[in-house]
């Protein structure tokens, strides 16, 4: 009996090094945040109460030199990203940019990411992070860990519309929206088509994904454990650690996000560092639904997004990147057709349009040369309109 | 005691050289010899003359044929660059009777000036076939078109309806162009487009492309460039692909803006065909690296993942 106790030799040994190991990486993520710093220039921040009790952080630019006079601008960042996407150095700001030129840019954050609602775990993973002021606004709150598409769609947008419009006092808006951001606006308006959504701009949008299915997405679907553990996997801190060697790295990820060549090394590292959010787990299954059937559903699969497209009447833009391996160009060309705007225009980033390289996923705002290509091409399409 | 240690490892060793032995005669055994390259000239209904080119298995059992259409701008030196991208030996040495030729050009004479797309369809092609037939004696063949190729291909079998031809494979395929198109094709593709709309530069190897340039290319007659502008304009061929039935593998690369992915797609969808495969080198399906047009046969990497999945598909469709 004596001897089952007695624990194996090097034991004690072991577990320090694990935890040498642990409060390396702890030290080095949080190292990284003091290695690549941002600087986010928002003037003020509010925030949006939805129904259900969340806080969604929304981040004002207020026009800067002329103002435009035009419909209030809305940015939405991505999966598993935040309002840190647009205004991640003072050189690649595309709300930056857009506040320059005169347009009143409002960067919002959905539920789970930058300072809206997160759920109560993610505090003792980002200690870090913490401070008081954020306690007080409870931007974290324990029985809030699980959200999907469904949430952002029926609950986050409209308030976040409805917040813009009063505190702008404009009737219209115009909402850019990059992946994920610009999929669930396209979703809410095919199920309620919304006038005040004067100006649509999508961004590396998938409108559904093409068959067949690239080798990479559907291997991703099929590591079903790990998407399972995404409730616990914490992305933002393995990416984080992943910063500073992130230009070395080719992995499916990084393939699926990005094409490596055509970002610099700082802007990759700080846009693991700072950008990255965690995962939802309702989120993840959802994106899994939609790899499997091709089309956007519904988490309950009682309503297809993609099949509402046809009701999108805003002025539409869609921005698609030759090697953009999630929203390939004949995915965002599918929602292009789809719509019914009587104004639409496709636009391809590539080396066959003129432009120095053949933009991925993520480098069609935080590329090389996007702030010279690709900026203001939306903008002198925003200006028109 | 003495004697016997170095004779028993003398004994091992030898043995170990008679198995070796033996191994590398059966692994030389399965390897098939390739004749050498033969060629034909073949004349056309209507006078012209066309080279044939043959390479084929030394087997004693009558071999599938594999006809290469390339596009007309190429000749079908193409296929043979340098050893390392040498598609048509590659399929000799799976035992494939593979047959090339250069379409008419307007080097010859000047009455080829008035040479037109239809040329290629009723004539170039109908005497290619004629000859693979009366040579080989096969009642079947599978046909590779590439680039412009393709076009010609899907044309001819639209066309015509040849049984002839069983199965197809598309390689970079300009078939049908999903609109709004890109900035290169509204200015024009002959004139001053960078290399690398064409090429992937970090996956060709110089020489090759040195070659690619010196060797393979043709002069394009005028009545062909205004054709495939009219095509590019009008949203490419206009017959009604529902009703094409073969099966068909069609190939694109990821970076190519020939023959894009979503252009591709775009044809491949309407194909009527049961038996449909489309696959696109890229790094999402895990291939090396974005692949472009013309490197998806002349790629530095196209033995190791392009041939093999051509290969592969039409051995499983023999």
């Amino acid at each position: 009996m004596k001897s089952t106790l007695i624990l194996p030799a090097g034991w004690l040994n072991m577990n320090k090094k694990r935890i040498l190991l642990f409060l390396f990486l702890l030290t080095g993520c949080a190292a990284n945040r003091v290695i690549y710093p941002v600087s986010p220039s928002y003037e003020k921040i509010y925030f949006a109460k939805t129904e259900d009790g969340w806080q969604l952080a929304v981040y004002h630019y207020p026009p800067k030199g002329v103002p435009q006079g035009k419909p209030p601008v809305v940015l939405c960042h991505g999966l598993n990203q935040n309002y840190l996407f647009w205004d991640l150095t003072p050189e690649w700001s595309f709300a930056r940019v857009l506040s320059e030129k005169g347009f009143d840019v409002w960067s919002v954050s959905l539920r789970g990411s930058g300072r809206s609602t997160k759920p109560g775990w993610a505090q003792f993973l980002e200690l870090n992070q913490l401070s008081p002021e954020l306690l007080e606004q409870h931007q974290y709150d324990i029985r809030k860990f699980n959200w999907n598409m469904d949430d952002y769609i029926l609950k986050d947008l409209p308030v976040l519309i409805d917040f813009v419009k009063q505190k702008t006092g404009y009737s219209t808006l115009s909402w850019i929206g990059h992946s994920m951001g610009g999929m669930a606006m396209a979703a809410y308006l095919g199920l309620n088509p919304d006038p005040s959504i004067e100006n649509l701009i999508l961004i590396g949008v998938p409108g559904k994904i093409n068959d067949p299915k690239t080798d990479l997405l559907q291997d991703i679907i099929k590591q079903e454990p790990l998407l399972k553990m995404s409730l616990f996997i914490n992305t933002r801190n393995l990416t984080n650690l992943t910063a500073p060697i992130s230009d070395q790295l080719h992995g499916p990820l990084q393939i699926l996000s990005y094409n490596t060549q055509n970002m610099t090394k700082e802007i990759l590292a700080r846009f693991n560092t700072h950008v990255i959010e965690n995962t939802s787990p309702g989120v993840v299954t959802q994106m899994k639904l939609m790899v499997q059937k091709g089309d956007f559903y519904s988490s309950d699969q009682s309503r297809n997004y993609t099949a509402q497209y046809h009701k999108i009447q805003a002025h539409l833009l869609c921005v698609a990147g030759k090697l953009d391996n999630l929203a390939t160009p004949s995915s965002a060309h599918f929602i292009y057709n789809a719509a019914s705007s009587q104004d639409k225009t496709y636009r391809l980033f590539g080396v066959a349009n003129g432009y120095s390289a053949d933009y991925g996923h993520n480098d069609l705002i935080l590329g090389k040369k996007a702030p010279e290509e690709v900026y203001p091409y939306i903008i002198g399409w925003l200006e028109q309109h | 005691m003495t004697k016997i240690i170095p004779n028993t490892i003398f004994n091992f060793l030898f043995i170990l050289f008679l198995f070796g032995l033996c191994g590398c005669a059966t692994y030389s055994l399965n390897r098939i010899p390739v004749h050498s390259t033969k060629y034909y000239q073949v004349k056309t209904k209507d006078g012209r003359i066309l080279t044939l080119m043959r390479i084929r298995p030394r087997t004693l059992k009558p071999d599938p044929v594999l006809l290469l259409i390339n596009s007309p701008h190429l000749n079908h030196f193409f296929w043979n660059l340098h050893p390392s991208v040498d598609l048509p030996k590659y399929m000799a040495r799976r035992g494939w009777d593979v047959w090339a030729f250069t379409f008419r050009s307007i080097k010859e004479s000047e009455a080829d000036k008035k040479l037109y797309f239809e040329d290629y369809i009723f004539y170039d092609l109908p005497a290619v076939m004629e000859t693979v037939k009366k040579m080989t004696h096969t009642k079947e063949i599978a046909a590779l078109g590439y680039s412009f190729g393709s076009t010609v291909l899907t044309s001819y079998l639209m066309e015509t309806k040849d049984p002839f031809i069983s199965r197809a494979v598309m390689v970079a395929a300009p078939i049908r162009y999903e609109f709004p198109l890109t900035d290169s094709f509204y200015l024009g593709l002959e004139s001053g487009v960078a290399d690398n709309v064409y090429f992937n530069l970090a996956n060709i190897k110089e020489s090759v492309q040195r070659d690619f340039s010196e060797t393979a290319l043709e002069p394009i007659p005028e009545p062909i460039i205004k054709f495939y502008h009219s095509l590019i304009h009008t949203g490419g061929l206009e017959y009604d692909l529902s009703s094409f039935k073969i099966p068909v593998l069609f190939i694109s690369g990821k970076k190519d803006n020939l023959a894009s992915t979503q252009n591709m797609l775009f044809s491949f969808h309407q194909l009527g065909s049961k038996d449909k495969t489309f696959r696109e080198f890229g790094k999402s399906n895990f291939y090396k690296s974005d692949y472009n047009h013309y490197d998806l046969i002349l790629g530095k990497d196209a033995r190791n993942e392009v041939y093999p999945y051509i290969a592969g598909w039409l051995a499983e469709h023999e």
